[in-house]
């Protein structure tokens, strides 16, 4: 019976620790999140990492271009050592919505951008590397301007100039959260 | 009375042609067949297509090229066994796979998945007229294999089958994001040579669910036809070990005769089955070469 109280204060310690996290991906499905983990694998060429997610507060929403509820952004460690940021966001395509993540290195450059899930037949091309690899390299002093810095694509007009935009937005959102000193890039 | 013979007559006529028609169409499968033998300079060439998945990143084109002998290594009314050489840098020759082509067999061998395949009989009625394709690895293990029709139309030869296989040997050891190759083969003779196209998906298989398909893949083999002198050193090897590798088929046959599955073990003691075979020689017995087979047989 003396043992009850204290098992239970673990519980309870581990449920706060946990509660944040689990909350912090309530917006994201579950889908989209085994996507982005391995496409971090990928990108970042580990597999042992965590997630931090970023907490915007509401009061900056008004100056950010693209949602940060949710834990739409979160800063990838291996142990307490900066490896970048993924934004996971999502976007219009012509009559449905898709999921991308773009991923930044610690200096918040873009890596790599990628479309996870894509709902719809037309416009599938978006997806393509060949396309997104014009992303890498961008930063929050950049701008995306489709078909003038980044190449439009026949036949998909709507879902790239889409993905531009928001390309355009979480970099212009990004440059307003660092100047917030909302981001530790200290690598 | 020459009224009721009339229909006898005619019918025997009929039944005859279609006989003759037959035995022609085998022997143009035959010709077919035996017309993949000689020597080829060979161009391999594969693309990953397209993903149901958005996300999947295509891999890079494979290419290679190498120059290949082939020729008959067994032959009855009913089976036609063809081995494949690769003569590398003029110096050196490397068995490569062999096709083994039986006509209206019904014993053949289904890729699962882990290294198993299952050992199964069709229906007589199902392979009549059909030949089937065995398509074994460098050390006579199973690989593929799938049952269908010599096609002759408009001047054109050709047999297409899709079955199940294992990785190809350019991805075995580079991937392990998909466990099976549905394999859609197109074997067709050529003025040039022959042509093995295909047309491939690359398959996620797990117990109890439905196949997942990872990502689809276009490839052409082009085989061109060479004179037969540039494979003479691959001819000579084949005369010096044709013994020994006639025991292993004898083994490996022992083996195949039967019902269910085969599950082999990728390697034993750190090494495929291909490497414990370098030891072998014409002196080994089917003893010797049992011993290392049995080595690999799970269960």
């Amino acid at each position: 019976m003396m043992n009850g109280p204290k098992k239970n204060g673990k519980v309870w310690g581990g449920l706060c620790l946990l509660l944040p996290i689990l909350f912090s991906f309530i917006g994201i499905p579950d889908k989209v999140m085994v996507k982005v983990r391995t496409a971090i694998s990928e990108t970042y060429a580990t597999g042992e990492y965590h997630l931090l997610p970023i907490s915007v507060p509401e009061s900056l929403q008004p100056q950010l271009a693209v949602d940060f509820q949710g834990g739409r952004l979160q800063q990838i460690l291996v142990d307490k050592r900066v490896l970048g940021y993924a934004y996971i966001g999502e976007a219009a395509s012509m009559k449905n919505k898709f999921d991308y993540v773009i991923f930044f290195d610690a200096d918040l450059n873009i890596k790599k951008a990628k479309v996870l899930i894509y709902r719809e037949d037309y416009g599938r091309q978006i997806g393509s590397q060949r396309w997104l690899k014009q992303y890498i390299g961008l930063g929050p002093e950049d701008t995306v301007a489709y078909g003038k810095t980044v190449d439009a694509i026949s036949g998909a007009t709507i879902s790239a100039k889409s993905m531009a935009m928001a390309v355009d937005g979480t970099l212009k959102s990004l440059s307003v959260l660092r100047a917030n000193n909302m981001l530790n890039t200290d690598k | 009375m020459k009224k009721k013979l009339a229909p006898l007559f005619i019918g025997t006529v009929l039944l005859s042609s279609l006989s003759f028609a037959q035995k022609d169409k085998k022997e143009l499968d035959r010709k077919s067949i035996k017309d993949m033998c000689g020597c080829y300079e060979v161009t391999f060439k594969y693309t990953e297509t397209f993903a149901p998945e958005i996300d999947y990143e295509k891999k890079l084109d494979y290419t290679a090229a190498a120059l290949e002998w082939a020729q008959v290594i067994e032959e009855d009314k009913d089976h036609i066994a063809i081995q494949h050489l690769l003569v590398v840098n003029d110096s050196m020759v490397i068995k490569h796979w062999r096709q083994d082509w039986d006509y209206g067999n019904r014993k053949l061998f289904h890729y699962d998945k882990d290294n198993t395949w299952k050992f199964l009989t069709l229906p007589k009625e199902g392979v009549k007229g059909q030949w089937t394709q065995k398509v074994f690895q460098v050390d006579d293990s199973p690989r593929y294999s799938g049952a269908a029709t010599w096609v002759h139309y408009d001047g054109r030869h050709y047999w297409e089958n899709r079955t199940d296989s294992p990785l190809p040997r350019r991805e075995y050891t580079k991937r392990d994001d998909y466990n099976v190759m549905s394999r859609g083969n197109r074997q067709e003779i050529t003025p040039y040579g022959w042509l093995h196209e295909q047309d491939n998906n690359k398959v996620v298989r797990k117990d109890g669910v439905e196949d997942v398909l990872l990502v689809q893949e276009k490839g052409y083999n082009v085989y061109t036809k060479v004179a037969d002198s540039k494979c003479k050193l691959a001819q000579d090897w084949w005369k010096d070990n044709n013994a020994l590798w006639e025991r292993v088929r004898a083994v490996w046959d022992t083996v195949y005769d039967r019902e269910g599955p085969l599950q082999l073990k990728p390697q034993v003691d750190g090494q495929p089955l291909f490497m414990h075979f370098y030891g072998l020689d014409n002196n080994s017995t089917e003893a010797d070469i049992r011993a290392i087979i049995d080595k690999f047989i799970v269960g």
